[in-house]
């Protein structure tokens, strides 16, 4: 069984370009690239929100609406409903006041896994135990 | 026409407007819920999934494949394995 | 020698981070390492065919068409680079193009990783 761990750090946030959505979709492509490994070869990756990143990854985005595109949002909760690991930095968020409740869950999806929101200390972690680091 | 492209769908999926990874991402939790022997069709304009992943996934994961090109989208059918 | 996968995520006018990108595994193919690029969001722009060289702005095809001469292997994601209005028929031939989980695969099987985040 040949897994290799990655750790997608989002720094920038999210609608100023398109880097920090790009960081979601690439992580949540780990459910795809199966088709190109052999079949014990796997990736499991981390998709973790420090710094600015933690901006713009709140619920309630009209951004269909207003823009006509899918909502980060929306990505957000297409990562819990494939069981991807989301860990969002809690020093960052206190910074910037958002409140834990203010991010979106997918139980309404059937989604089985939720947002956790950590010290960076495990986001540090998750670094460490990354066979690559991606910085978006 | 062919085998599966004949028959009505238990399921349909659609994903025209969706890039990667979506079209297959959705597809493949589509087909998780479906019993063995239901067929889905999924509407897709992403020519590097409708060409490429989704038929590569089905054929991996054993589930039978048909693909019909409409004008620059796709229908895809899959028969759960 | 080794594999080197090297993400590529900015634009190719008014940042140096993809010239950096491209000398470097220009670089490493010299020295006979296996070389893969994978590009997306803005330097996905960068595979339409017919670009004019110019000497007083960034464009990006000679310096690719180098790149493959020299067996490095470079893939588009299909998603960024249809966005942008590029159509794979009337891209630089040689240049593949496929998903997202391209690039998680040529990760997969490196040993080093090169990722050059976008703006």
């Amino acid at each position: 069984m040949s897994d290799i761990k990655l750790a997608f750090i989002v720094q920038q946030p999210q609608y100023k370009g398109e880097t920090s959505r790009l960081a979601i979709t690439h992580a949540i492509a780990y459910q795809t690239v199966e088709i190109l490994l052999e079949d014990d070869e796997t990736v499991t990756p981390k998709l973790c929100f420090v710094g600015e990143g933690v901006l713009g990854i709140t619920k309630d985005q009209p951004a269909m609406e207003i823009y006509g595109i899918t909502s980060t949002e929306s990505h957000m909760k297409n990562s819990l409903l494939v069981d991807l690991e989301v860990l969002v930095c809690k020093e960052d968020l206190d910074k910037y006041g958002i409140p834990e409740s203010d991010l979106p869950d997918a139980e309404d999806m059937g989604a089985d896994v939720t947002i956790q929101v950590v010290p960076f200390a495990e986001i540090q972690k998750a670094m460490d135990e990354a066979k690559h680091v991606l910085m978006f | 026409m062919g085998e599966l492209s004949d028959k009505t769908p238990d399921k349909e999926l659609d994903v025209l407007g969706r890039v990667c990874p979506y079209p297959l991402v959705l597809t493949k939790k589509s087909v998780e819920k479906m019993d063995s022997g239901q067929m889905i069709k999924v509407l897709c304009d992403a020519p590097a999934s409708a060409e490429d992943s989704i038929p590569k996934w089905a054929e991996k994961s054993g589930h039978k494949f048909e693909s019909v090109k409409k004008g620059d989208s796709w229908e895809l059918f899959i028969e759960k394995g | 020698m080794g594999k080197l996968t090297i993400g590529v995520f900015p634009g190719v006018v008014g940042n140096m981070s993809y010239d950096f990108a491209l000398k470097i595994a220009g670089a490493a193919k010299d020295k006979g390492h296996d070389v893969s690029i994978w590009f997306s969001g803005n330097a996905s722009g960068s595979v339409i065919a017919g670009q004019k060289h110019l000497k007083d702005y960034s464009t990006a095809e000679q310096h690719l068409k180098a790149l493959l001469e020299k067996g490095v292997e470079i893939c588009v994601c299909e998603a960024c680079a249809v966005a942008r209005g590029a159509k794979k028929d009337t891209a630089i031939e040689g240049i593949q193009w496929n998903a997202m989980h391209w690039y998680l695969a040529a990760i997969h099987g490196a040993d080093r990783v090169l990722h050059i985040g976008g703006e």
